[in-house]
């Protein structure tokens, strides 16, 4: 089959070898990390914040109910680790989030929560039953976006939507969290997807997958083809894109796959009766289904420019200085980055917690690029996936000119990085184009 | 910028400069060759009717400077590379017109092998075949310089240089210093006589070792300030050649000369030289009379002669002799001696009287600036077009002379 | 001084001063060429050349953006070697100062310095001794006349004319370059190996450069109707800059419009001037102005060609919405 892509956009092998981290990862083992403490704030979804339902010096065991939600914005919180709540107070998160916090101290003894049992009988589930497992889990988008699976999965019902698409493109550079899932728990992808299907009542389910990720794109195969008897009322497909950064973004899926473009503020359940979950928020609803176990960990890359990377299953809460205690070099690397190299934001300061959206810990050792004035060289424009002319739209935000940027479209952005990544001048067009976006959007679309 | 790129640069620079340097080299070697070739052909098709060779080189070298009539030169060789003749390229501005001709001369600068004239104006001068057939006749092979005999067109106007002295007797003269200069060299010189003219001059110089001064210069063994010792005797030579009294060159009291170019030395010795040989011509003391004197100077006549060392030249003076008109005075400046003064007087030195010139004209001392004793060859001419003839016979004239100035330095 | 750390954390592999270094090494070959046929006086016209376009550009720079880095922008060091290249050799050093002088200070800093200029520098300096000086213009020396001559700084070389020139140039000659014209315009080949390297680096967009030799090539025979001679055409693009400018000028980013399709129209709409003021005007202009009159145009073709944002339907963006 033809395989899917968009125009525009960042090579793989376009300077960084993206590539090749990854396949350095498929031989690591996965690590699995028991940190002392977690911070588990309130607030990892976009939505509202959850209320604290413990408090200081509660007892508490993995799996239990920390927050619960205020409405139906909301997303429990669960404890990722067994131990007593040191601390309730107010955190800021890198991605300007601010909320409250439940500090909870490991005593390392692995207690799951009693509803945490393996489920007898998994087929009978009526939907009503999955709804309410999904409600419970706590499962949020996983590759990034937060946006809460139950809403997620009630929109799309009442949109009508008859296809479930599942990104497991990981086109974002070093990472390769959804890939571990799939290469090794192929099954249970396959089997949360089904159940996420079954909720928004799709007739089918596609698979979308990038090209260059052969032993995955096997993986998922087989187990298509083994599990495909027990689904028969949907539609199977695995689907191959072409590998472009940053093909994992919602609209440019669907771009490649039904060359509907997007804008800001049209969903795909309208327009394209289609949704969009990430590889590994189908996992861990499969996790919801298999044992009644809400999400608590996930799968955090850790890599870099020179570091060799690997995948850590890491409890949600952990913070960034004991995840990376072990590695080698990244005290004296350049920049850490709490997220993705292209999308993720620099952090000073290691205490921060991992929430449920991170995906990855990014560690920079050498990056000082230089700052000129544009030279014209249309390279933004060859990278812009939505379109935009960034080089225009950042000089008419440099001399306050932002309506005129609005009729350029700012508000189109996506935020994905690829014109900073390609620009030859340095110019740090991205960010300021995303603000200006944001503010856009703040003013006219709100 | 990054240490890969620093090396991704060098590589691909080091690449670019190799392919480049030997695509260029490759590509010169080829055209060369061709454009040699070329080169040749044209040159061939161009003079191949004048003197026919494998290989013509263009002549560079200074003495063209002092002749602004030829365009260019350029040596024959035959395809051992051995020189065949010149090809020489002449135009004039004559009285009687422009003329722009090619000559062809043999490989010792002697002969003329063939010539041919072009008209590119429309009033240059030029030839019809015939005449030109005719022409080439008389003139090809033949000895240059070449002028059209005189007894038969007796009304060609030539160039009168300078006056003779007068009571000169034709023959060979010589004279030497009394012994070795400081370089140690000892000067002689020798002037030879013919009709009434000093025809021919030399002046060189013997160390111990019996090695000559203008050898040794060439050789760059004896070094002097300025051109070469031999040069420069060369051109005092024919300057006096040219001018005939030892006065007209102009000797200031330090011994140097302005007048003639190229010649920066001190030349005194060379005039008190001459001076002791105009002498001995008026006193018809030949070469073989002064040397035998000079072995036995208590002679009979030697005393006589010795008189007329180098220091009698004072003694000439003081005594005022209209018998040594235009000698060296022994304070600063020269007094210029009128040599038509002695003329006027009439006698000089009680020899017989003098004629200049026993070719029978009064009127033809020298052709186009070659002296009358130089001229190998007389042709007929073309009596209907004497204008065109003599400015052919001009342009071969001005080649000889460049021949000859020439060949006296490589040869 | 401290910049934020903002995303993206990584790079692309190609800064603005490398691209500019590897355009450097694309002219290497044909500097090479231009000092082995023309002597070491093709080395201080460049010196020259570039020196002063890098001295105008670098206290522009410092004196209009203080708040920049400092850092060697090589654009300046491009023009001048482009420059360079296309004078015959025995222009004057002052000429040459002087039109750099001019072109960096008045075409390139007026409109706002590295990046921003509208015209090519170098073509405008080249068009600056065209009507300034234009008898230095005539090419009128051989190649491999003299290896070291220099020549007086002030009034150029005198030509010595030689008795005999070798009439009639042979296709080898043509194609390496062995041909009276200015220094860098002369050798097929070796321009061949520049725009290869360019390629190579991915700096070279062929759409410009390809439909300006094609629009040449085109219509070289209807514009010429009478006599058409393979020899004459050929000389003409090669001695007459075609191919080096077509190469070198058009493949510049600033000057040259991003699109695609735009490139096209830059470069056809270039050969086809280039015809016409061939044809009914004066070779030399032939090369310069063609280009730099698109140049013009290049911020108009670069609003209109924009590409269209996820949310319009088509590029009128103006009147959609």
């Amino acid at each position: 089959m033809k395989k899917a892509t968009f125009k525009r956009g960042n090579l793989p092998n376009d300077g960084l070898d993206f590539v090749r981290q990854r396949k350095i990862m498929r031989e690591a083992l996965l690590e699995v990390c028991s940190p002392k403490e977690v911070v588990l704030p309130m607030l990892q979804h976009r939505g509202t914040a959850c209320d604290p339902v413990v408090s200081v010096g509660d007892t508490v065991a993995i799996g239990d109910l920390i927050g619960a939600p205020s409405d139906m914005n909301g997303v429990p919180v669960h404890a990722s680790i067994s131990g007593e709540v040191t601390k309730i107070d107010s955190i800021r998160l890198p991605n300007r989030t601010g909320c409250q916090a439940v500090w909870i101290k490991n005593d390392l003894s692995r207690r799951f929560s009693s509803k945490i049992q393996p489920r007898k009988n998994v087929d009978p589930l009526s939907l009503a039953e999955l709804s309410k497992l999904l409600w419970t889990s706590g499962i949020c988008g996983m590759g990034g976006e937060g946006i809460s699976t139950f809403y997620k999965c009630k929109k799309a019902e009442k949109a009508g939507v008859d296809t479930l698409l599942v990104n497991a493109t990981q086109s974002e550079p070093f990472l390769a969290c959804d890939l571990h899932h799939l290469r090794v728990n192929a099954a249970r992808v396959l089997q949360g997807a089904m159940a996420l299907g079954g909720i928004c009542r799709v007739k089918k389910v596609i698979f979308c997958i990038e090209d260059l990720w052969i032993d995955e794109i096997d993986a998922l195969h087989k187990a298509v083809a083994e599990y495909s008897h027990r689904y028969l009322d949907k539609k199977i497909e695995v689907r191959l894109f072409k590998s472009r950064y940053p093909q994992g973004y919602q609209q440019l899926i669907i771009k490649a796959l039904y060359g509907v473009e997007l804008p800001i503020g049209k969903d795909p359940e309208e327009t394209v009766k289609a949704v969009l979950f990430n590889a590994s928020t189908c996992q861990a609803f499969c996790d919801m289904i298999e044992k009644n176990q809400p999400l608590i960990s996930r799968i955090v890359t850790i890599s870099g420019d020179t570091i060799t990377g690997h995948n850590v299953l890491v409890p949600i809460g952990t913070s960034v200085s004991e995840l990376l205690e072990r590695v080698p070099g990244a005290h004296t690397a350049q920049r850490i980055a709490w997220g993705g190299a292209m999308t993720g934001v620099a952090i000073k300061d290691l205490n921060v917690p991992i929430i449920k959206t991170t995906t990855a810990i990014t560690i920079i050792r050498k990056f000082e690029p230089l700052r000129m004035n544009c030279i014209h060289c249309g390279a933004c424009v060859g990278a812009c996936p939505v379109g935009l002319s960034p080089y225009l739209i950042n000089r008419l935000i440099e001399v306050g000119q932002e309506e005129a940027a609005v009729s350029e479209s700012v508000e189109q952005c996506i935020a994905c990085g690829a014109c900073s990544y390609v620009c030859p001048s340095g110019i740090e067009l991205s960010t300021n184009i995303a603000k200006a976006a944001y503010r856009a959007r703040k003013r006219g679309i709100v | 910028m990054s240490r890969s790129f620093y090396k991704g640069f060098t590589i691909r620079a080091l690449i670019v400069v190799i392919l480049s340097l030997a695509f260029l080299f490759t590509c010169y070697y080829q055209t060369t060759s061709r454009s040699r070739k070329n080169e040749q052909q044209q040159y061939q098709e161009e003079f191949g009717s004048l003197l026919m060779a494998t290989e013509y080189r263009p002549l560079k070298t200074d003495i063209l400077d002092n002749y602004q009539d030829i365009r260019y030169v350029f040596s024959a060789h035959d395809q051992d590379g051995k020189l065949i003749g010149y090809i020489l390229d002449v135009a004039m501005e004559l009285p009687e017109g422009s003329i722009h001709t090619q000559l062809s001369i043999s490989d010792n600068g002697e002969n003329l092998m063939d010539f041919r004239i072009l008209s590119e104006e429309e009033d240059a001068i030029s030839l019809g075949e015939e005449e030109l057939e005719e022409l080439k006749s008389q003139l090809c092979g033949a000895r240059i310089p070449v002028t059209v005999d005189q007894q038969i067109v007796a009304d060609v106007q030539y160039q009168v240089e300078y006056d003779p002295l007068l009571g000169l007797h034709d023959g060979v003269y010589y004279a030497e210093a009394k012994g070795p200069a400081k370089d140690g060299y000892q000067d002689h010189v020798e002037i030879e006589v013919r009709g009434g003219r000093i025809v021919r001059v030399e002046w060189d110089a013997v160390n111990k070792n019996g090695r000559l001064r203008s050898r040794d210069s060439i050789d760059g063994e004896y070094n002097i300030s300025g051109k070469i010792w031999a040069e420069q005797a060369y051109r005092v030579q024919n300057r006096l050649i040219l001018v005939q009294d030892p006065m007209k060159l102009a000797m200031k009291s330090d011994g140097t000369t302005q007048i003639i170019d190229g010649v920066t030395m001190n030349i005194s010795d060379f005039i008190n030289l001459v001076n002791i040989c105009i002498d001995n011509s008026r006193a018809s003391l030949t070469k073989e009379m002064y040397l035998k004197q000079k072995e036995n100077p208590d002679g009979e006549d030697s005393g006589e002669n010795s008189s007329e060392t180098v220091e009698t030249t004072t003694q000439t003076e003081t005594t005022s002799d209209p018998t040594a008109p235009g000698t060296l005075t022994a304070t600063a400046t020269p007094a210029p001696t009128p040599t038509s003064a002695p003329s006027q007087i009439g006698v000089v030195g009680g020899e017989d009287g003098v004629v200049t010139g026993d070719s029978g004209n009064i009127l033809s001392e020298s052709v186009d600036g070659i002296p009358l004793s130089e001229i190998r060859t007389y042709i007929q001419g073309l009596p209907e077009m004497k204008s065109q003839c003599s400015a052919t016979l001009s342009t071969i004239n001005v080649a000889y002379k460049f021949m000859r100035e020439y060949l006296n330095w490589v040869g | 001084m401290k910049r934020k750390q903002l995303a993206p954390h990584i790079h692309a592999n190609q800064p603005a001063s490398e691209r500019y270094m590897y355009v450097l090494l694309a002219l290497l070959p044909i500097l090479i060429g231009a000092v082995f046929y023309y002597g070491i006086r093709v080395l201080i016209l460049v010196a020259v050349s570039c020196a002063v376009f890098f001295l105008c550009d670098f206290f522009c720079t410092q004196k209009l953006y203080p708040e920049l880095p400092l850092h060697v922008d090589y654009s300046s060091l491009v023009s001048g070697v482009i420059l360079a290249m296309l004078v015959p050799v025995s222009a004057s050093f002052w000429a040459v100062a002087l039109a750099a002088a001019f072109s960096a200070l008045l075409v390139k800093q007026a409109f706002g310095g590295a990046g921003r200029n509208i015209f090519n520098p170098a073509l405008a300096a080249r068009a600056f001794l065209q009507i300034a000086f234009p008898t230095q213009m005539v090419a009128s020396e051989q190649p491999m006349e003299n290896f070291w001559k220099i020549g007086s700084l002030l009034t150029g070389n005198a030509v010595p004319s030689s008795a005999f020139s070798a009439s009639g140039v042979g296709t080898l000659d043509v194609i390496s370059g062995r041909i009276c014209g200015m220094v860098g315009t002369t050798s097929l080949v070796l321009i061949v190996i520049g725009a290869l390297i360019l390629f190579e680096r991915k700096l070279f967009s062929v759409y410009a450069p390809f439909s300006y030799f094609a629009v040449i090539l085109l219509g070289y025979i209807p514009f010429n109707w009478s006599g058409v001679n393979v020899m004459d055409f050929f000389l003409w693009f090669i001695r007459g800059g075609i191919l080096f400018v077509g190469v070198f000028t058009l493949h510049d980013c600033t000057t040259v419009p991003m699109d695609k399709r735009a490139q096209c129209l830059f470069g056809g709409g270039a050969g086809l001037l280039t015809l016409i003021l061939y044809r009914f005007g004066n070779a030399s202009y032939a090369m310069v102005y063609p280009v730099l009159m698109m140049n013009a145009l290049t911020p108009v073709f670069d609003y209109y060609f924009r590409p269209r944002a996820f949310s319009k339907s088509s590029w009128y963006r103006e009147v959609e919405e």
